[in-house]
């Protein structure tokens, strides 16, 4: 069982390229020999391709809606103690940044949940997307810096525009190291972002002053139609 | 000197049947692939290089085992597609489209190879999982791709811990698959209905006292 909790952390490792190139090469060599290895493989990326198909079918908000509606039956002073602890989880993160650097600054005890992934890489065209804002959960902002800004550390901004154009900061986040997926991450709580116009912006976090990258985006209330 | 007998590679006399085997036997390495460069032509491209090349290196002597073409495969698909993605920095931005991937779903080869049963084998997967926060190590290591050591401390787990979900999850979702069409939970319904029914019929026989006994079977099975 530790054997196989193992493979399973190792296959992922590889998979997202966490490994180091000396640990690459063993597991490539140990793939190459070993026919077992590669069926759990192919099993772990069926599980995985599974879940993203499940993520997309809505799966996860629907599970997180039915874990909220069986505590019902709970007496009411045990709903009245989980009301004041949901109030005091409420109110923490309003003092909290509302953009970390990682998922584990965010809160001390509760797991956040990621309700989703926006990934931005810079494109020849210029349409700007719609994505839809998640009713609850953290929202990860995945940003792949043009190679011309490649620095050691990077500063992520998170930029409001309301409607006569001017441009508010809502959150920033830096010292941000490049992942080995090849992005640079940042996380926010979906519940303090609103319906609108924004730009994320990753820029070298350096003392010189340098080019940012900018990526605009808007972003649309659950079930609201895209304004293109 | 000839090599001996065992490590003489198998000839490759139909390579349009390895490319089929590819298919059939890979499903998640090519649902990885479409997954990450979100263009199923792209896709079909990267397998198909990764193929060929696999079946050279048959060929040729490189690979000794034939049983190993499945990791050269996988090495091979791989590599390919890190060097794509280092070359193409010019995706999309979008709203993680990748969990989208729209316009691959009516394609018949995925029916052929079971990835529409995927989703269900781990819808139940979870729905059987006792432990919110089982599940919510689940989806964090495979679906959001985050860290051992950082799902165990945010979650307060022991690496044991961790280890015994996975491995639990993984077999129950294996076992999911292979016994696709009736499942476990259905079966026992059919058992259930059976012995109702069963007793229906007895209590009928004892009241029809001199008719023939009542002979009711319930089939099910395992596809």
């Amino acid at each position: 069982m530790i054997d196989a909790g193992r493979d399973s952390e190792r296959m992922q490792d590889y998979m997202v390229g966490r490994l180091s190139d000396d640990e690459h090469r063993a597991f490539e060599d140990r793939l190459v020999r070993d026919p077992g290895l590669v069926r759990k493989l192919e099993q772990s990326l069926r599980l995985t391709e599974g879940l993203h198909q499940l993520r997309a079918q809505g799966h996860f908000d629907k599970a997180t809606s039915r874990a909220r509606g069986s505590r019902i039956w709970l007496p009411i002073l045990a709903a009245a103690a989980i009301t004041g602890l949901a109030l005091f989880l409420w109110l923490q993160p309003r003092n909290s940044p509302l953009l970390t650097a990682s998922l584990e600054s965010r809160t001390a005890d509760v797991a956040p949940w990621v309700a989703a992934h926006f990934t931005f890489v810079a494109v020849r065209a210029s349409s700007t997307p719609d994505l839809e804002l998640p009713s609850g959960g953290v929202i990860e902002f995945r940003a792949a810096p043009a190679t011309h800004l490649t620095a050691s550390r990077y500063r992520m901004t998170l930029v409001q525009q309301d409607e006569a154009g001017s441009l508010k900061p809502v959150g920033a986040a830096a010292g941000l190291a490049l992942s080995a997926d090849g992005y640079v991450h940042g996380y926010a709580d979906a519940a303090r972002l609103g319906p609108g116009r924004y730009v994320l912006r990753i820029e070298p976090d350096a003392e010189t002053p340098a080019t940012a990258e900018t990526f605009p985006f808007n972003l649309r209330a659950h079930g609201a139609r895209p304004t293109r | 000197m000839l090599p001996p007998k065992s490590d003489v590679p198998a000839p490759v006399t139909d390579p349009v049947s390895h490319l089929t085997a590819v298919y059939r036997d890979y499903p998640g390495l090519r649902a990885l692939i479409l997954r990450r460069v979100r263009d199923p032509e792209v896709a079909a491209d990267i397998l198909q290089d990764a193929a060929v090349t696999t079946l050279e290196k048959l060929r040729s002597g490189e690979i000794a085992h034939p049983e190993n073409m499945g990791g050269y495969l996988y090495r091979v698909a791989l590599n390919h597609l890190r060097n794509h993605r280092r070359k193409d920095r010019t995706g999309v931005s979008s709203a993680d489209a990748l969990n989208e991937l729209r316009g691959t779903e009516d394609d018949p080869e995925w029916e052929r190879v079971g990835r529409p049963q995927w989703a269900e084998a781990a819808r139940r997967m979870l729905e059987e999982m006792p432990a919110e926060r089982d599940r919510e190590l689940l989806v964090r290591f495979y679906l959001n791709d985050e860290e051992k050591e950082q799902i165990c401390q945010e979650l307060k787990l022991s690496r044991e811990h961790f280890n015994r979900v996975i491995f639990r999850a993984r077999n129950r979702f294996r076992e999911l698959l292979e016994h696709r069409g009736f499942w476990k939970g259905d079966l026992l319904t059919l058992v259930a209905i059976g012995l109702i029914l069963g007793q229906a019929g007895q209590a009928m026989d004892t009241r029809n006292s001199g008719t023939t006994p009542a002979s009711l079977s319930i089939q099910g099975g395992v596809r």
